[in-house]
């Protein structure tokens, strides 16, 4: 049982002159939900894709439930579960009729019913996915990912473009995975989607590994301060916002700077003085917990967008 | 098999839940047979040819040639004087006069050859063309039994198969040919066009299965659609137009398998081969023109000038357009069945093999 369900060494893949994924080694250890965690174009896909054995990689060694993906390993495919970044399915196909299809191509399967109960799909068993919304199709996506029972679940971006409201459906969803012992591996640009869900991140930016480990410790290790968003209504000048009491890094963003903050309270007392003065065109004052936002922030001078 | 099986049924009901796809490969093919039928070869009457017969008086021989052409039910025959007879052709009232010189019978036990002229309207080419033929045949046929000694000239020719021949007849085959080949380059080349597909077969290749499966399925999927198709357009020529069908199903079946699983691989090829979506488009249009104008659907080969004979030649859907006339109303061969067969089988080979050596998944 100590070995671990994904092992990943050193892992590179390119497309001509690109490197999309860049020498990276990480695990995945029975019954976790490990994320990965970045931008669109960070190689998160390229690797999970590596991992379903849908791409060769260039260099590097892949362990996945003790077995090397290829793309005819049919025995490790039978026993994957995977959630591709926008499945497209039959489309005159019902949701019923898909699953039972997709069930038929492996040699274990759990009960349709069971699955649409468990993706909250079962009042639309029997409508044609084309009929679907984009939160139910993508959660179909998930239940087709469970179709064969599988030990491991690689799922890719399994809630991008969703609405809130769906995407913590699907929340809930992966979770209940949790309680039934599954092991996934998922990629997201969601920061707290990844906080959210994840025992541990890797963070990747550009094809590399950047932070590796659970969230909160990630949080401690960058952070012994306090974030402190400021907020501005135009430029802010020639203020300099590390020589504030209490800062030891400010990072511009646009028409706000995050101060990093030891001593929160003399800091907001300075800005608000700053403000007072009319040095600084303040609009917002926000302290928060720092998250794994700050992380990739603090690490890479950028937030993640889409 | 199990994963065969499941793709197949999923596949299938994908496009027969298609209406847009039903009206296109099941309708659309019916336009041209409707078409054809009422336009060109419409209506059930028969062709009967007027024919003028100015024979000697008390030619044995050309009384029993007269007698014969009254009796096989092909022509409607006028006796009358030449002169008499030409005004009626020139009027239109005939299809061809046919000049019996005097002496027949004499002339022939000699073995002296005769001159028999037989005047047509150069304008009705359908017409010229059969009267020609048959009149042809039943001098062929006089002349041996007058030789051979046999009783008297009671003809009973088989010039029938000429009679009942109809445009529509002609071109039924060369539609459900030409449908053939349009449900393969279209319906695969589409595969790749339609790039939202290739998604549906990223989720298919992460399941167990050889990716062969799929395409196997597939296929059986799209010959699936050319039998039911061929069966549909072979039906509607048989019931609505009379168009006389040999009663061969097996082999007529037979060739549409061929003919289907050669299209089908030569859509494959053409996707193969396309470098983007938009080429694959044009490369479908460019194979799809010339075969549908240059392989004989719509008039017989012979009509082509000299210069695109290697080209006609060279199309598989001149042999497989050859091959269902053959086969369904029994037309004249252009080559021998065995010869449409083994050029097919060629081709389905050879497209077969570079769509195996250049097909990208991706």
């Amino acid at each position: 049982m100590s070995e671990p369900v994904v092992l990943v060494q050193k892992l590179v893949k390119r497309y001509g002159d690109l490197t999309a994924v860049d020498r990276i080694s990480f695990q995945v250890d029975r019954g976790e939900i490990f994320g990965l965690l970045g931008p669109n174009g960070a190689g998160k896909t390229t690797t999970v894709e590596c991992l379903e054995g849908l791409r060769i990689p260039d260099e590097g060694e892949l362990r996945v439930l003790g077995e090397r993906p290829s793309p005819t390993n049919y025995a490790l495919k039978a026993k994957l579960g995977i959630q591709l970044q926008e499945t497209a399915f039959l489309s005159r196909l019902t949701v019923e009729e898909t699953l039972a299809l997709f069930g038929r191509l492996y040699p274990r399967r759990r009960k349709v019913s069971e699955l649409v109960e468990l993706v909250a799909l079962t009042e639309k068993r029997h409508s044609p996915v084309r009929d679907l919304s984009g939160g139910q199709r993508q959660r179909l996506a998930v239940a087709l990912a469970l179709v064969n029972d599988p030990e491991l679940l690689i799922l890719d971006e399994p809630t991008a473009g969703l609405d809130p409201q769906a995407r913590r459906a699907l929340w809930e969803v992966i979770t209940q995975l949790k309680g039934e012992q599954k092991t996934v591996l998922l990629t997201t640009h969601y920061m707290e989607e990844a906080e959210a869900l994840c025992d541990r991140v890797a963070i990747l930016d550009h094809g590399r590994i950047i932070a590796l480990g659970p969230p909160p410790e990630l949080i401690a290790h960058h952070f012994q301060e306090t974030p402190l968003e400021v907020e501005l209504s135009a430029p802010a000048g020639e203020v300099d916002f590390s020589a504030l009491p209490g800062v030891t890094r400010a990072v511009p963003d646009q028409e706000r700077v995050v101060l990093y903050s030891t001593a929160p309270t003399d800091t907001i007392r300075a800005v608000s003085r700053l403000a007072e003065e009319g040095k600084l065109p303040l609009r917002d004052l926000v302290l928060r917990r720092p998250s794994l936002e700050d992380v990739y922030l603090l690490l890479t001078g950028r937030r993640i967008r889409e | 098999m199990k994963a065969y099986r499941a793709i197949l049924g999923g596949i299938n009901k994908q496009f027969y839940r298609d209406r847009m796809a039903l009206f296109w490969t099941f309708a659309f093919p019916l336009f041209f047979v409707f078409i054809f039928g009422f336009v060109l070869g419409g209506g059930e009457e028969e062709v009967e040819l007027a024919l003028g017969v100015v024979a000697p008086a008390g030619d044995p021989l050309a009384a029993g040639l007269v007698q014969g052409m009254r009796e096989s039910g092909v022509f409607r025959v006028y006796e009358g004087e030449r002169e008499a007879e030409l005004a009626a052709l020139r009027a239109g009232d005939r299809d061809g006069v046919l000049i019996l010189p005097p002496g027949l019978a004499a002339s022939l036990f000699q073995g002296e050859a005769v001159e028999v002229e037989l005047f047509y309207d150069a304008a009705q080419g359908t017409t010229s063309q059969i009267l020609l033929s048959v009149v042809r045949e039943f001098l062929v046929e006089a002349e041996r039994r007058a030789r051979g000694g046999s009783q008297l000239l009671v003809l009973s020719p088989q010039p029938l198969q000429a009679r009942k021949f109809r445009p529509i007849d002609y071109m039924l085959p060369g539609i459900l040919g030409m449908s053939l080949m349009q449900l393969g380059l279209f319906s695969v080349a589409a595969v790749v066009l339609q790039m939202r597909e290739r998604k549906i077969l990223r989720r298919f290749w992460a399941a167990p299965m050889p990716r062969g499966t799929f395409i196997a399925a597939q296929v059986t999927h799209r010959v699936g659609i050319a039998l039911l198709q061929a069966g549909i357009i072979a039906a509607v020529g048989v019931l609505v137009f009379g168009v006389p069908f040999l009663g061969q199903p097996a082999l007529m079946a037979g060739v549409v398998l061929l003919g289907a699983l050669t299209f089908v691989s030569f859509g494959y090829m053409v996707a193969s081969l396309a470098p983007s979506a938009e080429a694959g488009t044009a490369l479908v249009q460019m194979v799809n023109f010339p075969m549908m104008f240059l392989s004989g659907v719509f008039w017989p080969v012979d009509w082509m000038p000299g210069v695109l004979r290697p080209v006609v030649y060279a199309l598989p859907l001149t042999y497989l357009g050859d091959a269902l006339r053959q086969t369904m109303v029994g037309a004249t061969p252009l080559v021998p069945l065995w010869v449409d067969l083994a050029v097919l089988g060629g081709w389905l080979v050879v497209t077969a093999a570079l769509s195996v050596r250049f097909f990208r998944w991706e």
